[in-house]
């Protein structure tokens, strides 16, 4: 892996954390493509810190960043990432609470918004491969066993995110690769 | 309100939660309902606000922060907010250290399969998933 250089971490993160809108999960699929193509951390890296930070107080995707920029440069990068990555949208966020009124009454403003959310939708799907792709061809029965596991437990039973990466956790440590 | 203060309640409310909205009933009890320094329509509108710009919808805790003392209180919504990230740290070295283990290795594959799973449940607004006990529905309900 290679050691990632402190400025452009710091705008990777400042880039990704502040453009993708709908919360954490389109976020964290974007910065995946580049962390992995930067090979700053890797794909077996990327899933450990998607789970932990799931097991994380407070805001998911912002112990995500701190997490892969720990990973990608230590102390430093896991400042840098949590910082750059909610500074801005923080700024905003005080100048939308100031003008709230005259965003919720503009359609053309919510429009743009649910358009956006819209695009993200089809980004999540290609990091979701990007996942699984190390397991197949090799280890192709426990992956769909555990995959499928994990969609009904989401799908069919409403289990909240935490309660089925516990339980595929335990699956994984029995059913050993 | 004083910000040290207020930083501690909005903290209190991050460190017991586990995603964007899970701590609203926890600020929603200390600050609107004990202590009076904001109002119901003013943490809907916290809500929205992090709802509609980019980032995580947790940085409601921000607009929180300013709704009840201003920059200052912004602030202290802002340090709220990212504090319990750094928790990973000592999570992910503690994991890291044994990731050579082959119950750990199998039990981070197992999370990481399962995580592609999520991924895709998200793309979709899914009815079925219960929301945490006492967290509001997901649009912002009209000023009451």
């Amino acid at each position: 892996m290679n050691r990632a250089p402190a400025r452009d971490l710091l705008w990777l993160y400042t880039r990704i954390g502040n453009t993708t809108f709908g919360g954490g999960d389109p976020t964290m699929a974007a910065l995946q493509k580049q962390l992995l193509d930067r090979q700053w951390i890797s794909p077996d890296e990327y899933g450990m810190v998607y789970g932990i930070a799931r097991a994380t107080p407070g805001t998911n995707v912002t112990a995500f960043c701190a997490g892969t920029g720990w990973l990608a440069r230590g102390l430093l990068g896991a400042i840098l990432a949590a910082v750059g990555s909610t500074l801005p949208s923080s700024i905003l966020v005080v100048l939308l609470t100031a003008g709230f009124i005259f965003w919720r009454d503009n359609p053309p403003a919510m429009a743009a918004i649910n358009g956006m959310l819209a695009a993200a939708a089809g980004l999540m799907g290609g990091a979701a491969l990007v996942l699984l792709r190390p397991n197949y061809p090799e280890r192709a029965l426990r992956a769909t066993a555990i995959l499928a596991f994990a969609a009904l437990l989401t799908f069919r039973f409403g289990l909240t995110p935490i309660q089925v990466l516990g339980l595929a956790a335990i699956v994984g440590a029995i059913w050993k690769p | 309100m004083n910000s040290f203060v207020l930083y501690l309640y909005l903290v209190k409310a991050t460190l017991t939660s586990f995603s964007g909205l899970t701590s609203l009933p926890v600020i929603q009890r200390d600050l609107v309902e004990t202590r009076h320094v904001l109002t119901e329509s003013q943490l809907n509108a916290a809500v929205a606000a992090g709802r509609t710009s980019p980032g995580p919808i947790g940085s409601y805790v921000v607009s929180v922060g300013y709704f009840v003392d201003g920059i200052p209180g912004a602030i202290a919504g802002y340090f709220a907010m990212i504090t319990p990230a750094f928790l990973i740290l000592p999570l992910l070295r503690y994991v890291g250290s044994r990731a050579e283990q082959p119950r750990v290795k199998g039990a981070i594959q197992g999370v990481t399969i399962a995580a592609a799973a999520l991924i895709v449940s998200a793309t979709r607004p899914s009815p079925a998933t219960p929301s945490p006990a006492g967290c509001r529905p997901q649009s912002p309900r009209p000023p009451s």
